[in-house]
């Protein structure tokens, strides 16, 4: 078939599961203009095809395979795919992204996006491949886990097709858990629970392969785009340290620096983050992987537990996030129990993040008899109790026992339980928080409470980054702060900076592809010529910033829209007070004191009412948004 | 022969001085260095970035010299040779 648009397959498909029809659409220039690609065109998608108050495990909510002409294996970070949805942990805009290769085999299967939409009366996988789409039976793999699914799927495929890639959820997605992933093997579309939609939907996987070549404007100008920007990673000092190091790198430094949530966010530090790294190291670490072929970094791990009670086989996982909650989170010092943790999460279908918080919020409302062994299934839910870790996991993914009720998320299983549970359940907009903390650096502080698919430490990256790394991502060109002049714990400006970064860094979600990339010196005007090249647009760094903040304000209105307002951007009390334990506990500078001024100051910076968090009328025009009321 | 060492950025609040000098023998390796270290300010150093069991660095800590990173501990040093230390953050 004919491509029209340089740099896109050109192709949407269409799956409505209520008749069971697979239809192609041409990508809408105009729209692929405006938005790129990622999750700038799922907000589109989603923002012109909801309707406002749907039920998000209802039919009525749509999940959108993302990719864009970045989605390629040659591309640094190009192995991506971003997921977008309306969260039915939030109930507000909803986004995951995911590792691995399935962002450029879907484009190899003929096509940039998939939206599903409807509800299947049976359970069925959809296999896309080179431009052909159907939708196959798959009630023999109901109740399988990530990895027998996965194989079973894998095993269908035609065997001479090299490059193939399967998205599907485990038993969480299946239960609806309100956290579930969607798994791409290993690797995770964790946050905001696009497993369960999926599960809601009876689709259980997502199959593509095949041979689409996509054609670019400029072949020899983008190769030199793509070799510029991939030597520019290589040459970076960050990527030896990624590779090295990988993620869990890191809990050394946050322990010390109180970037470290520990007991349930009661400090940002337990002083046990050298002793865990070194027994990973020494004891899990197998090596460094690359998550999808032709990463320049592989800051992935494949690790393992070689005996004991928690033996686990060799999987990719110890990731730092996960590895936190699974232990300062919890205050579980055995290892071996978080990496088995890490493992069962993958194989069941949860987000590792949400998880662990579930599991440090039960153990303080154990702690303060909301919860006892009577509501517990005999369960002791103390701190430091590794062995209950393994098994409320699997309570979570069959929703067995207390199961049922920390599978609905921490926001409305502190309104089912009451009696003060509320103050235990640190999360934003209903997303439980991740493993770094404002008390370590403010600007993260003002993210959390504004990031649009909640308490999420990558939108826009983690605030620390700015606050203790010094990191500018290239963006001081363009008018950002220099990050070397400004004290972690200083607040005035940082909702203006927060502001500025969340544009910028929003443009590896818009692109689909992996943001350690801009860690590791890639910067918008790297993005730019690459997408220049391969489009054929002229398209500068500052245009991309642009279309940064045109997706950021879309992203907001999908909130305001379901009712999201000032209210929804508060932090939970316990990250705004002084850590009750640890080496910060007396250290009244690293809590934010003045929140609500911070949070003029963003609103102000990003054109939005300050009374309401709405964005205004003029700036919905100046970003081209003045068709998208609510 | 002597080697200077620079700690840049977050961790050079853990250092007595922005830059030390070390004493080694002629045709010292990276790992005399880390010797050395441990044996002059290693008990000084936190545990965050220093291995006091091994007597090396810790965590995301990389080793900078000549606009290279040597990970090496067999890497042969030179006199005079500036070693720059520096904690990288790599995320998650």
């Amino acid at each position: 078939m004919e491509q029209v648009m340089k740099g896109y397959a050109g192709k949407l498909l269409r799956v409505n599961l209520d008749n069971s029809q697979c239809n192609s659409e041409p990508v809408d220039e105009h729209m692929a203009r405006k938005f790129i690609g990622g999750t700038g065109v799922g907000a589109d998608l989603l923002y012109r095809e909801l309707k406002a108050g749907i039920d998000p495990l209802g039919p009525d909510n749509k999940i959108v395979f993302c990719t864009s002409p970045l989605s390629e294996n040659i591309v640094s970070g190009g192995g991506s795919v971003t997921l977008c949805f309306k969260s039915p942990l939030t109930d507000g805009w909803g986004e995951s992204r995911c590792g691995g290769n399935f962002g450029p085999d879907l484009r190899r299967a003929g096509f940039d996006f998939i939206i599903v939409e409807g509800k299947s009366e049976q359970p069925v996988y959809l296999e896309v491949v080179n431009g052909d789409a159907r939708l196959v039976d798959a009630a023999s793999i109901v109740g399988k886990d990530v990895y027998e699914k996965t194989d079973w799927i894998e095993s269908r495929l035609p065997q001479d097709i090299r490059n193939k890639s399967v998205l599907c959820i485990g038993p969480a997605g299946e239960n609806l858990v309100r956290f579930a992933s969607v798994m791409c093997r290993d690797r995770a579309a964790g946050r905001n629970g696009g497993g369960a939609v999926m599960g809601a939907k009876n689709l259980l996987a997502v199959a593509v392969t095949g041979k689409t070549k996509i054609e670019h404007a400029d072949e020899p100008g983008y190769m030199a785009a793509v070799r510029q920007t991939m030597g520019r990673v290589k040459e970076n000092e960050l990527c030896g340290g990624f590779n090295e190091f990988g993620t869990i790198g890191d809990m050394p430094a946050n322990d010390e620096d109180g970037d470290w949530p520990s007991k349930n966010w009661r400090s940002n530090n337990w002083g046990k983050g050298a002793e865990l790294f070194d027994h990973f190291q020494e004891k899990n670490l197998i090596r460094p992987n690359q998550c999808y072929t032709g990463c320049p970094i592989g800051c992935g791990r494949i690790c393992e537990v070689k005996d004991g009670p928690y033996k686990t086989p060799a999987h990719e996982g110890g990731e730092y996030e996960t590895i936190t909650v699974f232990t300062s989170y919890v205050l579980n010092e055995d290892m071996d129990v978080a990496v088995h943790c890490d493992y069962l999460c993958n194989k069941l279908g949860l987000d590792t993040i949400s998880t662990g918080a579930m599991i440090a919020f039960a153990m303080d409302c154990y702690a303060d008899n909301i919860l006892d062994k009577s509501k517990t299934d005999g369960l002791e839910l103390t701190w430091g109790n590794a062995e209950v870790l393994p098994q409320l996991l699997k309570k979570i993914a069959f929703r067995e026992g207390v199961g049922e009720l920390l599978a609905e998320g921490v926001q409305r299983a502190s309104e089912t339980l009451g009696n003060g549970s509320e103050k235990y359940a640190i999360h934003v907009k209903g997303l439980e928080g991740p493993a770094h903390d404002p008390r370590s650096g403010k600007l993260l502080g003002i993210a959390y409470g504004t990031a649009n698919r909640g308490m999420c430490h990558i939108h826009p990256l983690e605030g620390m980054a700015f606050d203790r790394g010094k990191m500018d991502w290239g963006m001081k060109k363009y008018g950002l702060r220099d990050p070397e002049q400004i004290d972690r714990w200083d607040e005035d400006g940082k909702g203006k900076d927060c502001s500025f970064l969340q544009h910028g860094l929003i443009l590896p979600d818009i692109l689909s592809t992996c943001k350690f990339m801009s860690y590791a010196g890639v910067n918008p005007e790297h993005w730019a010529e690459m997408l220049s090249t391969s489009t054929g647009w002229e398209i500068t760094g500052e245009d991309l910033l642009k279309i940064g903040e045109r997706v950021h304000n879309l992203q907001r209105l999908f909130n305001v829209r379901e009712g999201f307002r000032r209210k929804d951007d508060q932090l939970p009390d316990r990250v705004l007070t002084v850590p009750e334990f640890g080496v910060y506990k007396d250290e009244e500078n690293c809590v934010i004191h003045d929140y609500q001024g911070l949070l003029d100051e963003y609103y102000q910076a990003c054109g939005w009412d300050i009374e309401t968090g709405i964005p205004k009328k003029e700036k919905l025009k100046e970003l081209g948004l003045e068709n998208y009321g609510w | 022969m002597q080697i200077r060492l620079q700690p840049t950025g977050t961790i050079q609040q853990h250092f007595p001085e922005e830059v030390m000098t070390f004493t080694l023998e002629d045709n010292a390796t990276l790992f005399d260095l880390y010797n050395e270290i441990g044996y002059s300010i290693g008990s000084r150093l936190p545990k965050s970035i220093w291995n006091h069991e091994k007597n090396k660095f810790r965590g995301p800590v990389i080793i900078i010299s000549d606009n290279r990173v040597l990970k090496n501990k067999d890497t042969l040093l030179r006199n005079n040779q500036l070693i720059k230390l520096k904690r990288v953050l790599v995320g998650g």
